[in-house]
C-alpha cells in the first residue's frame, strides 16, 4: 500500500526530531569512541575500546550493574508480581492503590535520600552491606510501583472467561496467576522489565546523592565511571564506555526476541 | 454506565413509539452533541483565560521599573526591592540581596557599590556577586542630594546638588568616611552644572551645560590634566572606543544616539532608532544598553557595530578576576601592539561540569584560571590528557625564564609547563612566641623535620604535667595540613602513583591520633584567615596560608616540619592560566599569557614576587593594614621564609577530598566524617589509611 503525499509530512517531522536528537548524537557518540580524545581527534581505530574493555573499574562497574542491578530489578519484579494481583482484587481500592504506588516517583530524589540517610548508614566506605540495602530498599520504594501498576493494567485485561476456565479445571489462585495470568499478560511482564531496566540506570542518580563521588567498590557502577571519565575530560573513554553498553544491550535485545520468536514457533 | 443505559432506553423506546429511527436518531445526537461541545468550549475558555492571565502576568513584571549595572562578567538588576546578578551563562538571575531603599548602583569587577538610605541618611554599601559583603558601609554626608552615583578605579564618584552648586563632582573613599571627600578640579575645567558623567580606566568624562555644553575629559589617575570642547545637547554619556588616540562616547543628544569625539567635540549620529522614553545610556564589555528615567532597559546595541568598527575575532578568558583593572588593564595595550584586530573578552563559568564541556566543545573558552575547581582533574591530568596546550617549548616563555626566579615547578608536571600561575597560597607556620618562651622552645629559624616536631610534642606533654593552665600544640582544625603535604609529596597524578598505602603514612596518621590522645590539639573556635586573623588561644602554632610578602608582616613565621632535612619540600596550592588545548587562537593565547607574565607588568604583586629584580616586588607591606594598626611591616625573617619556601614548592592539587570525606554528596546529616572518626578513636590508623587507598586506587585506576 502506496503511503499517500499528504502523510509524508506530517510523518517527516517526527522522523527528523527523531534523527535530530536521537541519531545524530549517537552517530557523534561513536565518532568520538574511534578519535583520541576531544582535544586530538586523531583515528585511534579500537584503542579507547580496548583501554575500557580492559579497565579493572569499568569492569568493576559493569560487574556490579549486573550483579547489584540484577538483585534490584529481581526483587522489584518480586514486589510487583505480589502488589499487582491485590490490585486486580480489591477493584475499588485499586485507584487510590495506584496512587500510592505512583506517588515515589514524583517526589524528589533528594528528599528521598535525605531520609535514607536518616534511616540507613550511608557511608559505603565503612558498611558496604548496610549501604547497598539503602540502595535497593530506595529503588524498590520509588519504582516497584510503577512496575505492580503495569502489571496490574495487563492483568486487568484478561477476559474473566478465562480465568473462569482454568477454575473449572481445577487450578488454584496460585497456580492461575503463575500458569494462566502472567503468560497471557507476557508483553506487560516485558515492558515491565524494560522500564525496571531503565529505571536501574536512573538510579544512579539516588546512588550518587547517597554515596557521593567514589563510593565503595561493591557500589561502584558503570556511570560512576562515566561520570568520572567526563570530569576528567576523556569523553571517547565515556563514548567507548557507551558504544560497549549499547551492544550489550542490543545483543540482549536480540537474544530476547529469538527466544520470545522460538517460543511463538513452538506455541504454534 | 447509567447514561449509556439511559441513552439504550431512550432509543428503544423511541423506536418503539416513532415510525421513524432516524427522528429518534437526530434527538439522541443533538443531545449528545450538545453536552460534549459545551464541555469543549468551557474547558478551551478556561484554558485561554489562563493562558491570557499568564501572558499579562508575565508582561507586567517584565516592565516592572528595575535598576541595572554592568560588570566584567554579568550584569545586576535591581527590582522590587531584591538584587539581583546574573553572567550570559546563567539561565535565571541570582538573588543576591534585598534592600527596599537602592537608589544607584555601580559595578566595579565582581564587586557591587551601591547608594541605599541607612539608619542615618545615603549610605554606600558593598557586595560580591556571591553574596558575600566584605566592607562595612560608609555614610554619605548629608549635605549632598545625590543625583548619580559611579566607581571607577576604587574610589566613588557622585554628581550631587549642594547649598554651594548643582552638578558637582563629588570624589569619595567608598569604605572610609574618615578620608575627607574632594571636588574634583580640573584645569580650565568649572566643577558645576554637571548632569552627566561617565568613567572609563583613568579619565572621568563629565558633561555641564555651562557655556551651552561643556564636555569635560577629566584625568583621575596621577595629575588633575583636563581637556574640554563644546558639545551642545547631551544628556546621558557612557564609554565607546578608542580610535587613531583619541576616545570616543557614546551618549543621547535630542532623541538620537551619538557619538562624540572627546578630543574635537565632533558629533556623530548613529542612525539608530531610539525607543520613546530614552533617558540613560550604559554599556557592558560588547553592548550599549539604552534605559529609561527608573533605569529599566528600553534596548541594547553591539557596541562594535555602532562604532563602525571592523567586527573583531576574539579570545575568551574565563573566570579571571583581574579582568576590570591590575594585571589586564596594564596588559591589553601590550597584547594589542602585536594583535590588534583581537577583542580579549572575559566569561565566568561557575559549574565546573559546564567548564569540562566547554573546553572539550572548542566552545569560547580559550585561556582559563584554573585551580581547585571540585571534581575536575589536576594540572597533571589536563597535561597528561593533552587538553591544556603545553608551553615548555614555547619561545615567548623561554625568553621569560632570565628575569624569573626558579618558579617553573610550580607549574609544571613531569618536566613539562601547564600555564602560567597567577597567584599561591603558602602553608606555612605561625608560632606564638610567648609560649615558645614559656616552655622553653627555640623557634626553628629554617628547616625543622617531623622528628624535631615529635621531640617537640613530647617536651609540651612533658610540660603540660606540671602546669597550672595546659597548651595545645596546635589547633585540631589544622591537622589536616600534614595530610595534604603527604599528598602533595607522593601523589603523582601524572604517573597514576601514590603512597597511601606505606607505612609512612600510617605513621603520619598515628602522629596525628598521638596528639589528639594526649590533647595536644585544641578545638576553640579563632579566626584564622584575613585581616581579623589570630593567633588560636592557648597554643603554641598553627598552619598559616599566606599569599604574598603583603600578608605576613612581622609575625613569627616559621616553615612547616619536613620529612627529609636535606630535600625540604613545602606545599604550595595554586591558581594558574592554562591554555585550552581546543582554542582555535593559540598563539594570540600564549602571547596574551606571555604578556601578563612580562616583568614590566606591575598589575599583580606575586609577579613582583617572584621576580629575580627585588626593586620590582610589589606589595611588600599591606599598607592599609599597617596605617590601622593590625600588622607591622614585613620582617627579613619572613620574606626569607617565603622565598625559601618558594623555591623549595611543591603544589598540593587536591582531586579527592577523602581527607574529608562526608557521607554523600549533600552532607544532611550530623554523622562524622571518616577523618573525625579518626581522631575520635572510631577509625585506626590502617583502616583510615585503606579507605583512602581504595578510593585513590579508584581514582587514578580508572
Amino acid at each position: 500500500m502506496k503511503t499517500k503525499p499528504r502523510l509524508l509530512l506530517p510523518g517527516g517531522i517526527p522522523l527528523l526530531g527523531f534523527a535530530g536528537c536521537y541519531l545524530a548524537p549517537l552517530g557523534m557518540t561513536v565518532y568520538y569512541a574511534f578519535v583520541h580524545s576531544a582535544f586530538d581527534q586523531t583515528f585511534a581505530g579500537a584503542e579507547n575500546f580496548r583501554y575500557v574493555a580492559q579497565n579493572t573499574y569499568f569492569r568493576l562497574g559493569l560487574q556490579n550493574l549486573l550483579g547489584l542491578g540484577g538483585c534490584m530489578v529481581g526483587t522489584a519484579l518480586l514486589v510487583a508480581f505480589l502488589l499487582a494481583p491485590l490490585l486486580c482484587r480489591h477493584k475499588k481500592m485499586a485507584l487510590p492503590g495506584m496512587a500510592v504506588l505512583l506517588l515515589p516517583l514524583l517526589i524528589p530524589s533528594i528528599s528521598a535520600v535525605s531520609l535514607w540517610e536518616q534511616v540507613f548508614d550511608t557511608n559505603s566506605l565503612l558498611s558496604p552491606l548496610s549501604s547497598q540495602l539503602a540502595l535497593i530498599t530506595l529503588y524498590l520504594w520509588k519504582y516497584a510501583g510503577v512496575a505492580a501498576v503495569l502489571l496490574y493494567t495487563g492483568l486487568n485485561k484478561i477476559p474473566q472467561d478465562v480465568l473462569d476456565a482454568a477454575a473449572l479445571d481445577g487450578a488454584g489462585k496460585i497456580r492461575t496467576y503463575v500458569s494462566v495470568r502472567l503468560p497471557i499478560a507476557g508483553g506487560y511482564v516485558g515492558g515491565m522489565v524494560m522500564f525496571l531496566m531503565m529505571f536501574l540506570l536512573r538510579s544512579y542518580k539516588e546512588c550518587y546523592l547517597l554515596f557521593g563521588d567514589y563510593p565503595s567498590q561493591k557500589l561502584y557502577m558503570v556511570q560512576h565511571y562515566m561520570n568520572h571519565q567526563y570530569m576528567k575530560m576523556n569523553f571517547q573513554y565515556v563514548a567507548a564506555s557507551a558504544v560497549i553498553l549499547m551492544a550489550l544491550a542490543l545483543l540482549a535485545y536480540g537474544l530476547c526476541i529469538v527466544l520470545v520468536k522460538r517460543r511463538r514457533v513452538a506455541a504454534v | 454506565m447509567k447514561e449509556q443505559e439511559l441513552i439504550n432506553a431512550l432509543e428503544t423506546y423511541m423506536e418503539q413509539m416513532s415510525p421513524s429511527r432516524n427522528y429518534a436518531q437526530q434527538v439522541l445526537s443533538q443531545r449528545e452533541g450538545e453536552v460534549p461541545k459545551m464541555k469543549k468550549k468551557a474547558t478551551f475558555s478556561l484554558v485561554l483565560a489562563f493562558v491570557l492571565m499568564f501572558l499579562a502576568a508575565a508582561t507586567a513584571y517584565a516592565l516592572l521599573p528595575r535598576k541595572t549595572a554592568y560588570d566584567t562578567f554579568g550584569s545586576w538588576s535591581y527590582l522590587e526591592g531584591t538584587l539581583y546578578y546574573q553572567t550570559p551563562d546563567d539561565k535565571r538571575a541570582t538573588p543576591i540581596l534585598e534592600d527596599e531603599n537602592i537608589l544607584f548602583l555601580s559595578a566595579d569587577d565582581q564587586m557591587l557599590y551601591y547608594v541605599t538610605k541607612g539608619e542615618k541618611g545615603k549610605v554606600i554599601r558593598s557586595v560580591m556577586n556571591n553574596g558575600l559583603s566584605l566592607y562595612p558601609e560608609r555614610a554619605i554626608n548629608t549635605k549632598y542630594n545625590v543625583r548619580d552615583f559611579q566607581m571607577g578605579n576604587g574610589t566613588a564618584y557622585i554628581l550631587a546638588h549642594t547649598t554651594q552648586g548643582n552638578g558637582v563632582i563629588y570624589a569619595l573613599h567608598p569604605l572610609d568616611s574618615s578620608i575627607p571627600d574632594w571636588k574634583l578640579q580640573g584645569e580650565g575645567w568649572e566643577n558645576i552644572n554637571n548632569i552627566a558623567f561617565c568613567i572609563h580606566e583613568d579619565t572621568l568624562y563629565a558633561y555641564s551645560t555651562e557655556d551651552g555644553g561643556t564636555l569635560a575629559s577629566l584625568s583621575i589617575g596621577m595629575d588633575d590634566h583636563c581637556h574640554t570642547v563644546l558639545v551642545p545637547g547631551l544628556s546621558s554619556l557612557c564609554y565607546g572606543y578608542e580610535k587613531d588616540g583619541e576616545d570616543h562616547l557614546f551618549a543621547l543628544s535630542e532623541g538620537k544616539l551619538v557619538i562624540v569625539n572627546t578630543a574635537t567635540g565632533a558629533k556623530y549620529d548613529t542612525g539608530v532608532k531610539l525607543p520613546s522614553g530614552a533617558a540613560q545610556v550604559v554599556r557592558n564589555h560588547t553592548s550599549i544598553f539604552v534605559n529609561d528615567d527608573e533605569g529599566s532597559l528600553l534596548a541594547s546595541y553591539d557596541a562594535n557595530q555602532l562604532s563602525g568598527q571592523k567586527e573583531l575575532r576574539r579570545l575568551y578568558v574565563v573566570n579571571d578576576v583581574n579582568f576590570g583593572h591590575g594585571t589586564m588593564a596594564d596588559v591589553l595595550p601590550l597584547f594589542h601592539e602585536k594583535y590588534p584586530d583581537v577583542e580579549v573578552v572575559p566569561r565566568q563559568i561557575n559549574d565546573s561540569r559546564k567548564l569540562a564541556t566547554e573546553l572539550m566543545a572548542g566552545n569560547n573558552c580559550d585561556i582559563y584560571l584554573y585551580g581547585n575547581f571540585d571534581l575536575m582533574p589536576t594540572y597533571a591530568e589536563l597535561l597528561k590528557n593533552g587538553a591544556v596546550l603545553d608551553l615548555t617549548d614555547e619561545a615567548d616563555f623561554a625568553a621569560l625564564r632570565d628575569d624569573y626566579r626558579d618558579i617553573w615547578p610550580m607549574m609544571s608536571s613531569n618536566g613539562r609547563q601547564y600555564g602560567w600561575i597567577y597567584n599561591y597560597t603558602a602553608h606555612l607556620m605561625w608560632a606564638n612566641p610567648e609560649i615558645a618562651a614559656q616552655i622553653g622552645w627555640e623557634i626553628p629559624t629554617g628547616v625543622w623535620t617531623y622528628a624535631d616536631f615529635d621531640a617537640l610534642a613530647e617536651k609540651v606533654i612533658a610540660y603540660n604535667k606540671t602546669a597550672e593552665t595546659p597548651i595545645f600544640l596546635m589547633p585540631e582544625e589544622h591537622v589536616h595540613y600534614f595530610l595534604s603535604n603527604f599528598d602533595a609529596l607522593h601523589v603523582d597524578y601524572y604517573q597514576g602513583t601514590h603512597a597511601l598505602n606505606s607505612d609512612a603514612h600510617v605513621d603520619m596518621l598515628r602522629r596525628i591520633v598521638y596528639l589528639k590522645n594526649n590533647n595536644l590539639l585544641s578545638t576553640e573556635k579563632f579566626e584564622d584567615f584575613g585581616k581579623h586573623a589570630r593567633l588560636a588561644p592557648n597554643t603554641l602554632m598553627q598552619f598559616c596560608e599566606v599569599g604574598g610578602l603583603g600578608s605576613m608582616g612581622d609575625k613569627t613565621m616559621l616553615l612547616p616540619p619536613v620529612e627529609n632535612a636535606q630535600s625540604p619540600r613545602y606545599t604550595f596550592q595554586t591558581q594558574s592560566y592554562l591554555i585550552s588545548a581546543n582554542s582555535p587562537m593559540k598563539e594570540e593565547a600564549v602571547y596574551l599569557l606571555a604578556c601578563m607574565a612580562h616583568p614590566e607588568i606591575e598589575g599583580m604583586g606575586y609577579n613582583g614576587q617572584m621576580l629575580k629584580d627585588k626593586s620590582l616586588y610589589l606589595i611588600r607591606d599591606n599598607s592599609q593594614a599597617i596605617a590601622l594598626g593590625i600588622q607591622k611591616p614585613l620582617s627579613e625573617q619572613n620574606e626569607y621564609l617565603l622565598n625559601f619556601a618558594l623555591e623549595h614548592a611543591v603544589v598540593w592539587d587536591e582531586a579527592l577530598e577523602v581527607t574529608r570525606a562526608k557521607y554523600g554528596y549533600y552532607d544532611t546529616s550530623d554523622k562524622p566524617t571518616i577523618f573525625e572518626m579518626l581522631l575520635n578513636g572510631s577509625l585506626s590508623p590502617e583502616e583510615y589509611a585503606a579507605i583512602r587507598t581504595e578510593q585513590m586506587n579508584m581514582y587514578l585506576g580508572e
